[in-house]
C-alpha cells in the first residue's frame, strides 16, 4: 500500500542516472546490516547454551538399537514423473539457458555500472546468495537448470541425431582418488574472486569469468563425461547439492542393487540413492521419483562420505564465515596492523601498492587459513570424540559428523544475507526492464529505485537469532543421530557427543559474535 | 511537522474518510486518538540531530559514526581540509566538501540500517580498490 508513495519519494532523493561509473564500481557489495545489539547477543547465547544442555537431558535417555533408523522419507512418484517429463525439463533447462545467455550479454555489451547491468545483480545475488536458499529450503534446483549442464546435453542431443553412435565426450575414466577437489579448489578460486578480489562486480570482468569457467566446465564435461564433471567439478553443482542435503525434497533413484555408493559416489540404501541428480537421470524412468523428509534429515548418513567431502563441508564452512568476518573491526584492525608494519616502504614502492599489497596479500593469506583452521579444528574434535568414545578412527568420526555442522552455516547464512538479498536484490526490478541499461523500459519497472526500508531492523535482529539458534538445536540433534549410528554402547554414545556440542557451540557463538559487529565497509 | 509525515500516519485516521455519515463527537475522538497515536509513538517525532563532523588529511577526527531512532531528521555537517566528494550509500545523498566550505547532508530517516558515507574519486589515497573509502557510518536504530 505504501510502496508507490516510497517509490516516488526515492525518486526525488536519488536522481544518480549520471554519476561516474567508476565511482560506482565498488559500492554493489555494500551492505546495510545493524549489528545485533547486546540483548539479542546475550539472548541466543543464552539460548544455544540452555538449549544443548536441554538437548543433551533428553538425548541421555535415547538407546541407541531401538533410535538407529535411518533417516525416514515418503516418496512421491508422480513428482519424479514430472520433473522427468521433456517438456517440464526442457523448458526450465530453456529458461535457464535463455536467462544464462541474457547475463553473458549483458555482461560483455551492456552498460559498465554494475547498478544498472542486470548481470551483477542477477549473478551476485539473486543467483549466488539465492539460489543457495532455493536448494537449501526446497530441493536441488540447480541440478534441474544448470545451464552448462543443459547446453551440453543439447549438444549431446543434437549430435547423436546426427550420428547415433557418435559421443560428445571422451569418457576418460575420472581418478577417483580426486572426489570432489576439484570442485572445492574450483569454488575456493570462486569465493576469493568474490569475497577479495572485488572486480567481478564490473560487468566485463564478470564476463571474463563467466566465459573462463565456462569453457573449463564443458572441457572438464567433454573429457570425463557430463554427469562425472558435474558431480566431481561443477563446483555450483558440487555447493548447491551439498546445502541441497538439508532440503525436504530429494532426488531418489531406485534399482541401484547392492552397491554401497552409486555410480556418482552418493550412498545408496537398499538400492535407491537419494539426493543424487545424476542417477535421476539415468535410472529408468519408473524407478525416477521423489523424496520427501524433514528438512535436516538428508544430512544423516548411512555411509561415511568421502574425505574430499569433508573438505567441501569445511571449505564451505570456513568461507561462508570469513565472509562475515571480513566486515567486521576485528578485520580492519589486523589489515591496519600490517599496514603500519610495512613503513616506511621501500622507495619503489607507492603508498597505494603497499595498501594493495597488504590487502590482497593479507586477505588471501586469511582466507586460505580459515579452512585449514577450520579442519584442525573439527579433526581436533573428532579425534577427542575417539579418545572419550573409543571405536571408530579420526577420519570415519570426521566422515560421519561433518554433514551435521551444516545447518549452522546454513543458519548464519540466512542471518548474514537476509538484508542483502531483500535491499540489494531489488536492483533487479528496474534490471529486468533494462537489463543492458541502454534505456529500455520492457516492463514498466526501468525507473524503480530499490526500497531501504523494505524491511526493519529489528526483523532482521530476530530472524538472524532465531535462525542461528534453531541451526544450532538441528545440528546437535543430527549429531546425537549420528552418534547414536556410530556407537552402540549407551555409555560411548553419550560421551561420544561432547566435542561435537562444544564445537557446534563454539561455531554457534562465533555466527552470533560476526553478526553482532558492526560492519565497516 | 511535514506533510510527508502526515501522510505515513494518516491510515491510523482512516474511520474519518466517511465524514458526512459520523457524528461529530465520533470525529473528534478519532482525531484526538489519531493525534495522541502519532504523539505516542516514540522516535517518530521530528526531532532533529545535528552532527558536526571534522575531516582532516581523509580521515574523520573522533567519532566515525552516529547513532539516531528513525523518524529522526539527520544533519551532517562536513568540513574538510581538502576538497572530497563524499557519498552516504542507502539514502544516496551526495555532497562536496571544500576547505573552509563545509557541506551538509540533511537526512529524514525512515529506513533502519548502518548506512556508509563513503569518500569517491580519490585514487592516492587509500582502499583497496578505486580508491573507495568508508569513513563514516550513520546508524539508524529502530524506535
Amino acid at each position: 500500500m505504501q510502496r508507490p508513495l516510497r517509490i516516488g519519494r526515492f525518486g526525488l532523493v536519488l536522481p544518480l542516472l549520471s554519476w561516474p561509473v567508476e565511482a560506482l564500481a565498488h559500492g554493489f557489495a555494500v551492505r546495510y546490516d545493524l549489528p545485533i545489539p547486546l540483548e539479542f547477543y546475550l539472548a541466543g547465547a543464552g539460548a544455544t547454551v540452555a538449549l544443548s544442555f536441554l538437548l543433551l537431558a533428553i538425548f541421555a535417555g535415547a538407546r541407541p538399537a531401538r533410535v538407529d533408523r535411518g533417516p525416514a522419507y515418503r516418496v512421491s512418484r508422480r513428482a519424479g514423473r514430472i520433473l522427468s517429463n521433456n517438456w517440464v525439463a526442457g523448458s526450465l533447462q530453456g529458461i535457464s539457458v535463455a536467462l544464462f545467455l541474457l547475463i553473458v550479454a549483458a555482461a560483455l555489451f551492456g552498460t559498465e555500472n554494475p547498478f544498472k547491468n542486470i548481470s551483477t545483480t542477477f549473478v551476485w545475488v539473486i543467483w549466488w546468495v539465492g539460489m543457495m536458499f532455493v536448494n537449501t529450503f526446497i530441493g536441488d534446483i540447480w541440478a534441474l537448470v544448470n545451464p552448462w549442464g543443459a547446453v551440453f546435453a543439447g549438444a549431446e542431443r543434437v549430435l547423436r541425431l546426427a550420428r547415433p553412435d557418435a559421443r560428445l565426450s571422451l569418457d576418460c575414466p575420472y581418478p577417483e582418488r580426486l572426489g570432489v577437489w576439484p570442485a572445492v579448489v574450483l569454488f575456493l578460486a570462486f569465493a576469493w574472486l568474490e569475497l577479495i578480489w572485488g572486480e567481478g562486480e564490473a560487468p566485463r570482468m564478470l564476463a571474463v569469468v563467466i566465459i573462463g569457467y565456462s569453457l573449463l566446465t564443458w572441457t572438464g564435461m567433454f573429457v570425463f563425461g557430463r554427469c562425472t564433471w558435474l558431480v566431481h567439478g561443477e563446483a555450483f553443482a558440487v555447493v548447491f547439492s551439498t546445502f541441497a542435503r538439508f532440503a525436504p525434497a530429494a532426488f531418489r533413484a531406485g534399482g541401484l542393487g547392492g552397491a554401497a555408493y552409486c555410480a556418482h559416489g552418493m550412498e545408496t540404501v537398499e538400492g535407491e540413492s537419494i539426493g543424487c541428480a545424476a542417477c535421476f537421470e539415468t535410472a529408468p524412468p519408473a524407478e525416477r521419483a521423489v523424496a520427501l523428509r524433514l528438512p535436516g534429515t538428508g544430512l544423516l548418513v548411512q555411509r561415511p562420505v568421502s574425505a574430499s567431502t569433508v573438505a567441501m563441508v569445511l571449505t564451505l564452512l570456513a568461507t561462508v564465515a570469513f565472509d562475515g568476518f571480513l566486515a567486521t573491526p576485528a578485520w580492519t584492525g589486523i589489515h591496519e596492523y600490517f599496514t603500519e608494519l610495512s613503513q616506511p616502504a621501500p622507495w619503489w614502492r607507492a603508498p597505494w601498492m603497499t595498501v594493495a599489497l597488504n590487502f590482497y596479500g593479507v586477505a588471501t593469506t586469511l582466507f586460505l587459513l580459515f579452512p585449514l583452521v577450520f579442519a584442525a579444528v573439527f579433526l581436533l574434535c573428532c579425534r577427542l570424540t575417539v579418545a572419550v568414545a573409543g571405536g571408530a578412527a579420526t577420519a570415519r568420526v570426521a566422515r560421519y559428523f561433518v554433514l551435521t555442522l551444516l545447518p549452522i552455516a546454513i543458519a548464519y547464512h540466512l542471518a548474514h544475507y537476509l538484508i542483502y538479498l531483500l535491499l540489494t536484490g531489488q536492483y533487479i526490478i528496474p534490471a529486468v526492464s533494462d537489463p543492458f541499461g541502454f534505456g529500455w523500459d520492457l516492463f514498466g519497472t526501468a525507473f524503480y529505485q530499490p526500497d531501504i526500508g523494505l524491511i526493519d531492523a529489528k526483523f532482521a535482529w530476530y530472524t538472524g537469532v532465531i535462525a542461528i539458534v534453531t541451526g544450532h538445536v538441528i545440528a546437535v540433534y543430527l549429531a546425537h543421530r549420528t552418534a547414536l549410528r556410530l556407537y552402540s554402547d549407551r555409555r560411548r554414545m553419550l560421551a561420544g557427543q561432547f566435542p561435537m556440542l562444544a564445537l557446534m557451540v563454539t561455531y554457534t557463538m562465533l555466527s552470533l559474535w560476526i553478526i553482532a559487529q558492526p560492519t565497516v565497509r | 511537522m511535514s506533510s510527508e509525515l502526515q501522510a505515513a500516519t494518516h491510515p491510523r485516521g482512516r474511520p474519518s474518510a466517511s465524514r458526512s455519515s459520523l457524528p461529530r463527537a465520533v470525529r473528534i475522538t478519532v482525531a484526538v486518538l489519531a493525534a495522541g497515536l502519532f504523539l505516542a509513538v516514540p522516535g517518530y517525532g521530528d526531532s532533529t540531530r545535528t552532527v558536526d563532523i571534522e575531516i582532516n588529511n581523509g580521515k574523520v577526527v573522533g567519532k566515525n559514526s552516529a547513532r539516531v531512532v528513525r523518524g529522526d531528521t539527520v544533519i551532517l555537517r562536513w568540513s574538510s581540509d581538502q576538497r572530497l566528494e563524499l557519498h552516504l550509500h542507502g539514502y544516496d545523498v551526495r555532497t562536496t566538501v571544500s576547505p573552509g566550505t563545509p557541506a551538509e547532508m540533511k537526512i529524514r530517516t525512515r529506513a533502519t540500517g548502518r548506512f556508509p558515507v563513503e569518500v569517491h574519486g580519490q585514487g592516492e589515497s587509500g582502499g583497496h580498490s578505486h580508491g573507495h573509502r568508508t569513513i563514516f557510518h550513520l546508524d539508524v536504530y529502530p524506535d
